[in-house]
């Protein structure tokens, strides 16, 4: 028995040679030391086929002639296959193919047909057909400002992203057929006219949303919907995938079929597949399959690579007990805290005095247990951070997978014993694990410690730090008011993660009184106000030199599962319109998006980025007055000091 | 499902049982003291995943005292402990006491692996053999101090080679190992 199971530790070691840890240990330490990032952390990373720029007035000038926008999306789109190297087979032929999907979306290039995958660009289409998901209910009617939709595969991202719900069947099939152009250079018969829609024969075409991941093999590995078995009647979906992935590189990065957007990603032998039509940008898709993958790498490292590179056919499932719940947990947070989009530490609100004593002690702790990292955090929020001289700050993604994982598992929070999990920060060093201790303060509380350490053998002194910890926080009085510090009220979008912190509103209240300093209500006018009184319904707010970002607490309109989920989806397409222009050379500094429901603005500034979702009626005077407003506020010393973590803490 | 080992320690060091146990990530560390014995536990509760396998010998090593845990409902659980016996007599350090304890009890109509061939096997492998309930509590504080009785007097345990587990001289280790199931 002993000689069949492959385990993840000695891969790992293999894997990393050189590592301090002792031949004892079978987990190997971390290096202490950070590996190179293994994937882009840059924001603009955009799929080859999403030129689409839904009109932004101040920015785009009106008229822009679709084949023009084309080519400089295409442009970025190559800059980017090289940027990431992911390209498979020569560079030459990758080229190649991104200059037949460039002569294809251009409409008047000559329409050849790569020789090899023409057939499998078919099979995608049926069997993208057949998965296509049920439309989400109507999204609201996006306007734009104007301008008329473009005729290009670029216009049916924009559209989606923020274009009418509306539209028909066939002209959602036309969609589909304009991206398999882009695969595969040649026809675009609409010949899919997005019928499967119906008669969708897999179970899980009821679900708006779907992630699953599957190795080279065609094994399957993860299912968001349904167990990882109903994948195996996705054999001619996953084909296609695969040959279509392997001799196109990245070129293909996402397909669109009726409402449904899919995007894929590769990591080494691994296959990421998210479906949506719940109207996310591609962006915003691809970043939550980045994510998935780094929660995947926190759990088990990059060593499951290496273990399907050395044996594709190994059934990699029994190494993965337990993972397929903490993907899911983190695409359920994901649908509903837009937050993850803006790779951005989440402060939560404490009074700087409050803070600067915490932090203190912590950094204390750290320094006395020899830890790599410390942090106190609420939820996926930081009250206070503190590392290691020489470690470099901890990446904010990292930093999410770790509050996810930690937050999946209740007998860390219901206190079974002292927890002490190896963890492997993807950021940080992605080959090998660190050492966690998991502390909760009391189980009530949303408050946790976490102490990394790069030993194995660590667990008893990162438990006196922690021991020395709560006693200096009790003599010094702190101890109550840690205790007091609750994470804001999280509602799950799709009633995933279950939520056992129901208190009586008004205990909520008073618990929740550091976090009023963030509310809309609170805010000076002419920001502030009851709801109806201001224009400003809910705000965000990312201070770009600090790796941090601030959300008000929803207003009413968005505390349902659903209104969350809306919410969550009006700062993903803001933040694609940011992040997503169609020439990456002049950036948006503004985007600006109105319909019945609501008026969308976001701006991005040196300093700041800063995104509203405000009044329908809202005008653009008003709402620029507004965002002139909410920038100076948050530019206040005073205010940032409560809001946000200092420098010091966050990066010295 | 896990045979039941972090309900067993939650059993026996705090009193409390849950229908819904999370499967233990890593390992979890807790103690207990036997003042009328003069003894210290101090347990490391592991995790049944087989991923965490590799880390098994991290805990078992230098501790005076080993749990094996099956499920008497899974006969594979039952499979997966005579392994993890077979890991310790190699691994482990030889004077380690082994005890074999065969959970879920209070679930006798679905008992899949029978006394008698539970028994026998311990025989020959010089294990202490006990069943237990986790959810009824039943022969839970037998088995622990069952363990404290057999370990050696404080003065004559020679403090363990390597740091990481630091024993004061009324204290005994024990290291909490497991069968894991399905
Ligand atoms: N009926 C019954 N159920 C039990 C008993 N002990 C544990 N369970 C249940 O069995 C399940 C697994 O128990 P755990 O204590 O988590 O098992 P474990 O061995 O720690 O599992 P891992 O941490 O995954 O290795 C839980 O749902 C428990 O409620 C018992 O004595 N009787
Ligand atoms: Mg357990």
């Amino acid at each position: 028995m002993d000689a069949e199971e492959p385990v993840l530790g000695s891969a790992v070691v293999e894997g990393s040679a050189g590592s301090v840890s002792g031949s004892r240990s079978a987990f190997p330490p971390a290096d202490v030391r950070p590996a190179t990032d293994t994937y882009d952390d840059e924001d603009d990373d955009d799929g080859a086929a999403s030129v689409g720029e839904p009109a932004d007035d101040d920015d785009e000038p009106a008229g822009s002639d679709g084949a023009a926008v084309l080519a400089e999306g295409l442009a970025e789109a190559e800059g980017l296959a090289e940027a990431e190297g992911l390209a498979e087979g020569s560079e030459a032929s990758a080229a190649a193919s991104r200059r037949e999907a460039h002569a294809a979306l251009d409409g008047s290039g000559p329409s050849v047909s790569p020789p090899h995958d023409g057939e499998s660009v078919e099979a995608i289409e049926a069997a993208v057909a057949s998965l296509a998901l049920q439309k989400h209910p109507p999204r609201a009617r996006r306007q734009g400002s104007g301008s008329p939709h473009r005729t290009s595969t670029g216009d049916a991202e924009a559209a989606e992203a923020g274009g009418p719900s509306t539209a028909t069947h066939t002209g959602d099939g036309r969609r589909a057929s304009d991206h398999a152009a882009v695969a595969d250079g040649g026809e675009s018969e609409a010949s899919t006219s997005g019928a499967g829609a119906e008669d969708a024969p897999t179970q899980w075409h009821t679900f708006p949303r779907h992630f699953f991941i599957l190795s080279s093999s065609g094994k399957p590995i993860y299912s968001y919907n349904g167990d990882e078995d109903s994948l195996v009647g996705l054999s001619a979906l996953i084909s296609a995938l695969i040959s279509v992935v392997q001799n196109q590189g990245d070129a293909v990065q996402h397909i669109r079929s009726g409402s449904t957007l899919i995007v894929f990603m590769l990591h080494g032998p691994l296959y990421f597949v998210a479906a949506s039509s719940c109207g996310e940008p591609a962006t915003a898709l691809r970043k939550q399959l980045e994510l998935m993958y780094g929660q995947l790498v926190l759990i088990v490292t990059t060593g499951l690579e290496r273990i399907i590179q050395r044996n594709p056919s190994y059934d990699v499932r029994s190494l993965l007990d337990g993972v397929g719940g903490v993907l899911s947990a983190l695409a359920d947070h994901m649908a509903s805290d837009p937050a993850y989009l803006l790779s951005a530490h989440k402060p939560l609100p404490v009074p700087a005095a409050d803070r600067a004593a915490i932090s203190a002690l912590l950094s204390e702790a750290v320094r006395q247990s020899g830890a790599v990292y410390g942090l106190l955090m609420a939820d996926t929020y930081v009250v206070a951070m503190s590392r290691a001289k020489q470690q470099p700050p901890l990446h904010p993604d990292d930093l999410l997978l770790l509050a996810n994982f930690v937050m999946c598992n209740n007998a860390y929070r219901h206190g079974h014993g002292e927890a002490f999990s190896p963890v492997c920060l993807p950021h940080f060093n992605a080959d090998a694990f660190l050492h966690a201790y998991i502390h909760y303060l009391d189980a009530s509380s949303g408050l946790y410690l976490v102490l990394l350490s790069g030993s194995a053998e660590a667990f008893h002194q990162l438990s006196s730090g922690r021991a020395w910890l709560e006693e200096q926080a009790a003599v010094r009085g702190l101890t109550p008011r840690l205790r007091a510090l609750r994470p804001p009220e999280h509602v799950p979008a799709s009633g995933g993660a279950a939520d056992d912190r129901r208190r009586p509103p008004q205990q909520q209240q008073q618990q929740q009184q550091h976090l009023n300093v963030l509310s809309v209500e609170n805010l000076p006018r002419p920001l502030g106000g009851r709801f109806g009184h201001t224009a400003l319904w809910s705000y965000g707010v990312r201070f770009t030199a600090l790796q941090q970002a601030v959300f008000s607490p929803p207003c009413h309109l968005h505390r349902s599962p659903e209104g969350a989920a809306q919410l969550a989806s009006c700062y993903a397409q803001l933040h694609s319109l940011l992040h997503s222009p169609a020439s990456p050379a002049r950036p948006n500094k503004l985007a600006w998006f109105a319909d019945s429901r609501a008026a969308l603005v976001a701006s991005r500034e040196r300093d700041m980025e800063v995104y509203m979702v405000c009044d329908p009626m809202t005008d653009k005077a008003t709402a620029g007055a507004l965002m002139e407003a909410l920038r100076r506020h948050f530019s206040d010393r005073g205010i940032a000091a409560d809001v946000t973590l200092t420098p010091a803490a966050a990066s010295a | 499902m896990g045979s039941g080992k972090s309900s067993l320690v939650l059993r026996y060091v705090k009193g409390q049982f849950f229908d819904y146990q999370a499967s233990t990530v890593g390992a979890a560390f807790l103690t207990k003291t036997l003042p009328e014995l003069n003894v210290k536990f101090e347990i490391w509760d592991t995790a049944g995943q087989e991923r965490y396998h590799s880390l098994a010998p991290m805990y078992y090593r230098g501790a005076a005292a080993a749990i094996i845990v099956y499920d008497i409902t899974s006969p594979d659980s039952f499979t997966r402990a005579k392994s993890w016996v077979r890991e310790l007599q190699r691994q482990g350090s030889p004077n380690m006491i082994m005890a074999l304890t065969g959970n879920k009890a209070d679930l006798e109509g679905q008992r899949a692996v029978t006394v008698e061939e539970a028994q026998a096997y311990a025989a020959e492998n010089g294990l202490f053999y006990i069943e237990t309930s986790a959810k009824t509590a039943a022969n839970v504080n037998q088995l622990f101090e069952e363990i404290a009785r057999k370990l050696p007097k404080p003065e004559a345990v020679p403090r363990p080679p390597q740091g990481g587990i630091v024993l004061s001289e009324s204290q005994q280790a024990q290291n909490q190992k497991k069968s894991s199931c399905c």
